[in-house]
């Protein structure tokens, strides 16, 4: 499986009479791009507007950050299997991609109304914020988009990330049919002589605790339902096969496929490791029988696949460690090292900061605290301009719709998003033991 | 501790953890219809009132669907 990936860098985007790229900037003809997403008729509102890395302004809140790719050629599209877009496997041929733009996903649908389950994510483009978080470096074209009021949670969820996809190919075209300033060729011939390592990425699936099956989370060809692991070429995630709308600005569309773990893995393939391949790991299973079956298959898939060494990383936290640290535990009892990367429990009151130390998993890297707390940022700076909306609940409901939350100005000085986890290793920091 | 996932409880180190049906529903299970579903509950519980009165020694995991008194498992992975 052979795959050139085409870099157009976009260093400015502005609206303009007609999509087009020229010399790093980007040009939106910005009622074209948006008729593509009010051509759904369950689309009630749509707008657009752009945020630039250093501006004043605060986009809130974010469902996800997607980067505009297109297949130029090879079967299949990009972001394959959402609501019926094409699943035909891809990873091979030619795509383009514009480098350094942001599709950001604006919209005020929660996950899931039941259980507090609501979108509590945001971008500031300036400011502590911004310095933490990777997509804040991005041009950002944000669509604000709300779906029909009438339909169901499921429904809602469905539009609005069809409409950012919607988008996002709109965006793309304008590169299709020229050529990139810079080409990387994606291939695994074989490398004889160097340990085979596997990465086992492990995905969040929103089924038991929202009962989506297909609506949001990160999606294997848009299916997020929980499932047995997946063996993917590491080229079907550079064409978005691993894609969707998430909790945390870590497991977005855009992170997901600017995956520092991947493609590092991917550029030592032939030089000091064999890469053999991704196994996609669903995780969030209910028993501690599923679990650990899980976790027994998939150690099995990368034992049968001829690994010596795994690398994991997961994008959850709580209950889906068990799985998690168990196919740690499985690889290892079958002889392969494995390395396990991890956003760390708060350390407060005496309790270890991993749910279960396991003898094993005797290669762990830290990505830092799930806590933002813990980085103790204080509030966030007041910004100028607000893209999304203008208002913020506070409080005992956080961001949801509860009763019992506080509205406050979005635009004002807020509290960081709860979450800051960073697990495949975008950012730099550092930490003291003592 | 009632827990679906006890293999986490042990660790913790809860001294008497009964296995529950499922993280959605710990106490019951929903698919055996109303009748069976409150017959398992009362199996849960009454397990757990056992484990009360069971001199442990450390962690130890009961099963409702097992009645004789269970052996002592310090991790139960």
């Amino acid at each position: 499986m052979r795959l050139e990936l085409g870099s157009f860098p976009v260093t400015d985007a502005r609206f303009g009479a007609r999509t087009r790229w020229s010399a790093g900037v980007l040009e939106i003809a910005r009622e074209a791009a948006l008729a593509t997403v009010r051509e759904d008729a369950l689309v009630a509102s749509a707008h657009l507007e752009i945020a630039r890395p250093g501006e004043s302004v605060r986009i809130w809140p974010v469902r996800d950050v997607v980067e505009p790719r297109v297949k130029v050629s090879g079967p299949g599209v990009i972001y394959p299997g959402w609501f019926g877009r094409s699943i035909e496997t891809v990873g091979q041929g030619r795509t383009h991609r514009l480098a350094g733009l942001g599709v950001v996903e604006v919209s005020s649908v929660n996950w899931n109304d039941a259980g507090g389950d609501f979108v509590d994510q945001y971008i500031d483009m300036s400011g502590p914020w911004a310095e933490l978080m990777p997509q804040a470096k991005l041009v950002n074209v944000c669509l604000v988009v709300e779906p029909d009021p009438a339909m169901d949670i499921h429904s809602k969820n469905e539009v609005v990330h069809r409409a950012t996809l919607a988008l996002s190919d709109h965006l793309a075209e304008a590169v299709r049919e020229l050529a990139p300033p810079r080409t990387e060729t994606f291939e695994l011939p074989p490398a004889p002589g160097l340990p085979g390592v596997v990465y086992i990425q492990c995905v969040h699936s929103p089924q038991a605790m929202s009962h989506s099956e297909h609506t949001f989370c990160t999606g294997t060809y848009g299916m997020t339902r929980l499932t047995p692991p997946w063996l993917l070429h590491p080229n079907e995630i550079l064409d978005g096969a691993l894609s969707g709308p998430y909790r945390t600005m870590f497991a977005t569309s855009w992170t997901v496929v600017n995956n520092p773990v991947l493609l590092d893995l991917y550029r030592r393939h032939g030089r000091s490791l064999a890469f053999l391949g991704v196994i996609a790991f669903r995780t969030e299973w209910t028993t501690q029988h599923e679990k650990d079956l899980m976790a027994e298959q998939a150690a099995k898939l990368a034992k049968m696949l001829g690994a010596a060494g795994a690398v994991v990383t997961w994008d959850a936290g709580g209950n889906e460690y068990i799985e998690v640290v168990h196919t740690v535990r499985a690889c290892e009892r079958l002889g392969i090292k494995t390395v396990f990367l991890t956003s760390e429990d708060s350390p407060e009151g005496g309790a270890p900061s991993l749910l279960k130390p396991l003898p094993e998993a005797d290669a762990i890297v830290t990505t830092g605290f799930f806590n933002t707390s813990l980085l103790d940022l204080g509030l966030m700076p007041l910004m100028e301009r607000v893209i999304g909306y203008a208002t913020k609940s506070a409080g005992s409901a956080r961001d949801g719709t509860l009763p019992g939350g506080r509205e406050i100005a979005a635009a004002g000085a807020i509290a960081p998003p709860w979450r800051y986890d960073d697990h495949y290793g975008f950012n730099r920091l550092s930490s003291f033991a003592f | 501790m009632i827990s679906a996932i006890y293999d986490l409880a042990l660790t913790t180190g809860a001294n008497r953890v009964v296995r529950g049906c499922r993280i959605e529903h710990v106490c019951g299970n929903p698919a055996l219809g109303p009748d069976k579903d409150h017959e398992y509950g009362l199996t849960i519980i009454r397990t757990a009132l056992r484990a009360l009165t069971t001199p442990v020694t450390g962690p130890t995991l009961f099963d409702p669907a097992r009645a004789e008194a269970p052996a002592e498992i310090s991790d139960a992975s």
